[in-house]
C-alpha cells in the first residue's frame, strides 16, 4: 500500500456526506474513523491518533471550533494536521480556525471530493 | 409778600411739580401759586390739549364766583395767543350781559403757560381794580415758564416711565419667551433618544441631556465643568482606548473643521463597567463664522447591533442550510460521474452531468443570493489579505475559461504595473471580475473577442483606484433595456432568448459591491457590436496598495 495505510478521521454530522466523503477515502486507500460530532471525533481522536483530521464546523453537542480548542490542549493532538471542511464561510469563522492552526479551511460546495483527497494528500506529504 | 417770598413760593411750586404729578396736579399747584404770588382773588386754567383746537377748563379755585365760560375768539384769553406774553388790564364791561364779567372782577391777567410750545391759560382775577407793576409782569412770566417747563420735563418723565414700563413688559415677555423657549429645548432635549454634549472650544462640557448621563452612567453634575476628553474615554472594540488625537471631539475643535464627524463602532465603558457600542456624529457651534465649540450626539446602537449580529447569523445559516444538500449532490455525482462505482452508459454519463451542472449553478445562485442578501442588510464583511490582482483575476479566468474555450473566444487580459500587491478583500474583487467575464463571454457569439484591462487610476493626490475595463464584441445591450442593466433580477431581452441560465443577480451584484465600496460601474453598448463595462474602485472601503498599508491585524492566508 502506497500510504501506507494512513489514518484519518472525519468529523462531519450530516450522515450523507460523511457516507460519501467516508468511502471516497477508503477507496483511495484510507484508514477511515467516522464521528458524527465533536465529542466523538475527540474521542476518536485520543484514540486512534489519526494523521490528519477532516473536520466540520457546525454540529450538535460540539462545534468543530470546540473541538479544535479542545484537541490543541491536549498533547498529542497539538500537532495532528487539521482541515476545516465547512459550509460555512464568515470571515469570521475562517479567522479562528486558522487561528487555532488549522492547516485549510476548505468550503464544502466549492470543493470537489477529487480536491479534497488531493488536499488531505499534500498535507499528509509535508507533515 | 415780599418778592422774595414771591420767588420762593414759585421755587417751590416749580420742584414740587417734579415729584412725579399728572399734569392736573401742577396746574393746580402752579395756579394756587400764582394767585398768590400775584395777589389775585380767584382764578382758573384753560387748557388746550396737544393738538386739539379748543380749550378746556383744566382748574378753577374753589372761590370762583362764576362757571367760567371757555374763552371766545375776541376776548381776553386770545389776546396772549400771538404774543405769548401775559395780558394784564382791566375788564370792561360788555354789551351782552352774559359776557359781562364786571359783577365778578374789576381786573385780569392772562399768563400763557408756555415754553417751546403753549400749553394754555391761567386766569387770574381781581375783584377790585388792580394796578399791575413791571414786577408783577416779570413774575407772570416765570410763572408761565416755570409751568410750562414743569409740565414739559413731566411729560418727557412720563413718556420715559411709559417707555421703562414697556421696555421692562417686553423684557419680561420676551424673558417669558426664553424660559418657554428653554423648557421647549429641555423639554427637546431630554426626549431626543440620543445623548447629547456641549462642549466649548476647550472641550469642556457645558450641556448634558439624560440620556447622555444615562448612556455614560455619569450624572450632569460629574459631566458639567469637565473636559469631555478626560471625563469619558472612549474605546474601540478591541478594548483600546481610543486615543486623544483620534477622538471626533477633539479632531473637531483642534482643526477647526466646519464639517460633521461621523464614526461608529466606538464603545463607551459606564461606570458599572458595561461596555455600550456607540456612534457618534460631532458638530461644530459656529457664531458669525466663528467656530464656539462642539455638539457631540451619541447614539446608543445596542440594538442594532443585536440585530445586525441576528442578520448575520441568519444569513450564515441559511447559506449553511442551503449549502450542505448542494454539497452531498455535487460529491454523489462526481463520484458516480468519476465511474469510481462502475461504468456508466453514455447516456447515463450525460444525465448525470446535466445533474451535476444545474447542480452547480444553483451553489452559484446561492452565493450571489447571500451575497445579495449580506450587501442588502448591511451585514456584508470585508476582509484584507495580501494579493496580487494578476493572480486573482487569472483565478477567475480559469473559472470562466471551459466557456471561453468552448465558444472559442479570443480573450487578451492587460495587467498595468503597480498591481503586484495589495491588501485587498477578495471576494469583492472576484465577485466582480467574475460577474462581468462571465458575462462578457455569455453575451458574445463564437469567435468572438474578450478583453479586460486592469490599471491603476490616480484620481488626486493621495487618492488612487483601481480601474477594471472588460470589453467584448457580442450582443450588446439593447437601447431601451440600458437604464435597468443593474436593476435586480433583470435580464435584457434579447440575451434572455439565447441564455436560460443567468440569475439576474450578476450586475446587481457588481453594483452593489461597486456602491458599497463607494466606486463607480459604468458601460457603453451598442446592439450586436458590443458592450463595455468600467469599474472605478476607489482605494480605501475595499482595499489598498500593500505598500502603504500596515497591517492592524493579522490576515488570513488560505
Amino acid at each position: 500500500m502506497k500510504d501506507s495505510q494512513k489514518k484519518i478521521l472525519i468529523v462531519e454530522d450530516e450522515k450523507t456526506l460523511l457516507l460519501v466523503l467516508s468511502e471516497k477515502f477508503k477507496r483511495e486507500g484510507f484508514k477511515v474513523f467516522e464521528a458524527g460530532d465533536g465529542e466523538e471525533g475527540l474521542a476518536s481522536a485520543k484514540k486512534n491518533k489519526p494523521h490528519l483530521i477532516i473536520l466540520d464546523i457546525v454540529m450538535p453537542s460540539m462545534d468543530g471550533l470546540t473541538m479544535l480548542k479542545k484537541l490543541r490542549e491536549d498533547k498529542w493532538g497539538n500537532s495532528v494536521p487539521v482541515l476545516i471542511l465547512s459550509n460555512l464561510s464568515d470571515p469570521q469563522q475562517i479567522n479562528e480556525a486558522t487561528g487555532r492552526g488549522a492547516v485549510e479551511y476548505l468550503v464544502k460546495s466549492n470543493w470537489g471530493l477529487d480536491d479534497v483527497v488531493e488536499k488531505a494528500e499534500q498535507t499528509l506529504n509535508k507533515k | 409778600m415780599d418778592i422774595t417770598k414771591k420767588i420762593g413760593l414759585l421755587n417751590q411750586a416749580t420742584l414740587e411739580s417734579l415729584k412725579d404729578l399728572d399734569n392736573n396736579d401742577v396746574i393746580e399747584k402752579f395756579n394756587i401759586m400764582a394767585l398768590k404770588i400775584l395777589e389775585a382773588d380767584f382764578g382758573f386754567t384753560f387748557w388746550k390739549e396737544e393738538g386739539n383746537k379748543s380749550y378746556k377748563l383744566a382748574y378753577k379755585s374753589p372761590n370762583t364766583p362764576y362757571e367760567p365760560r371757555l374763552p371766545r375768539k375776541k376776548g381776553y384769553n386770545f389776546k396772549v395767543e400771538k404774543t405769548n406774553k401775559p395780558y394784564m388790564g382791566n375788564v370792561k364791561k360788555e354789551k351782552l350781559p352774559e359776557y359781562d364779567l364786571t359783577p365778578y372782577m374789576k381786573s385780569i391777567m392772562i399768563i400763557p403757560i408756555f415754553y417751546k410750545r403753549r400749553y394754555g391759560n391761567f386766569v387770574l382775577c381781581y375783584k377790585k381794580k388792580h394796578v399791575f407793576t413791571n414786577q408783577e409782569k416779570s413774575l407772570a412770566i416765570s410763572v408761565g415758564n416755570a409751568a410750562a417747563q414743569a409740565i414739559t420735563i413731566n411729560r418727557l418723565f412720563k413718556n420715559q416711565k411709559k417707555f421703562n414700563t414697556k421696555l421692562e413688559n417686553l423684557v419680561q415677555d420676551r424673558t417669558a419667551e426664553l424660559i418657554k423657549d428653554k423648557a421647549k429645548d429641555k423639554a427637546l432635549l431630554a426626549s431626543i433618544g440620543e445623548g447629547i454634549i456641549a462642549t466649548d472650544t476647550e472641550a469642556k462640557i457645558f450641556l448634558v441631556n439624560s440620556h447622555a448621563e444615562e448612556i455614560f452612567g455619569k450624572s450632569k453634575k460629574e459631566l458639567v465643568g469637565q473636559s469631555l476628553l478626560d471625563v469619558q474615554p472612549l474605546f474601540e472594540e478591541n478594548g483600546k482606548e481610543v486615543e486623544r488625537e483620534n477622538r471626533p471631539t477633539y479632531k473637531l475643535l483642534k482643526s477647526g473643521l466646519k464639517a460633521k464627524i461621523k464614526v461608529k463602532n466606538y464603545y463607551v465603558v459606564r461606570k458599572d463597567g458595561t461596555r455600550i457600542p456607540v456612534s457618534i456624529t460631532v458638530s461644530p457651534i459656529k457664531h458669525n463664522g466663528r467656530l464656539e465649540g462642539a455638539i457631540e450626539v451619541i447614539h446608543d446602537i445596542v440594538k442594532e447591533k443585536e440585530m445586525d449580529k441576528a442578520k448575520s447569523e441568519l444569513i450564515s445559516l441559511a447559506s449553511h442550510q442551503l449549502r450542505t444538500p448542494l454539497s452531498a449532490i455535487n460529491w454523489y455525482a462526481e463520484v458516480l460521474l468519476k465511474e469510481e462505482l462502475g461504468k456508466l452508459n453514455p447516456e447515463q454519463k450525460r444525465y448525470l452531468g446535466e445533474i451535476s451542472n444545474a447542480n452547480k449553478k444553483m451553489i452559484e445562485l446561492v452565493y450571489d443570493f447571500l451575497n445579495v442578501s449580506r450587501i442588502e442588510l448591511g451585514t456584508f464583511q470585508v476582509k484584507f489579505s495580501e494579493l496580487d490582482i494578476k493572480e486573482t483575476a487569472e483565478g477567475v479566468i480559469k473559472e470562466v475559461m471551459p466557456l471561453i474555450l468552448y465558444k472559442k473566444i479570443k480573450l487578451t487580459e492587460k495587467y498595468r504595473p503597480g498591481l503586484e500587491k495589495l491588501m485587498a478583500d477578495k471576494k469583492i474583487l472576484r465577485i466582480i471580475l467574475q460577474n462581468l467575464l462571465s458575462n462578457a463571454a455569455k453575451y458574445t457569439p463564437n469567435k468572438g473577442k474578450v478583453s479586460m484591462e486592469i490599471s491603476l487610476k490616480q484620481r488626486a493626490k493621495n487618492k488612487s483606484s483601481l480601474y477594471i475595463e472588460v470589453r467584448d464584441n457580442g450582443y450588446g445591450i439593447p437601447k431601451e433595456h440600458q437604464q435597468k442593466i443593474f436593476t435586480k433580477l433583470f435580464r435584457a431581452d434579447n440575451v434572455a432568448k439565447m441564455d436560460t441560465e443567468g440569475s439576474g443577480l450578476g450586475l446587481y451584484l457588481v453594483k452593489s459591491l461597486v456602491d458599497f465600496c463607494q466606486g463607480e460601474v459604468w458601460f457603453k453598448s451598442s446592439q450586436n457590436k458590443g458592450t463595455t463595462f468600467f469599474v472605478d474602485l476607489p482605494f480605501g472601503v475595499w482595499g489598498k496598495p500593500a505598500k502603504d498599508f500596515k497591517p492592524q491585524q493579522e490576515t488570513v492566508k488560505i
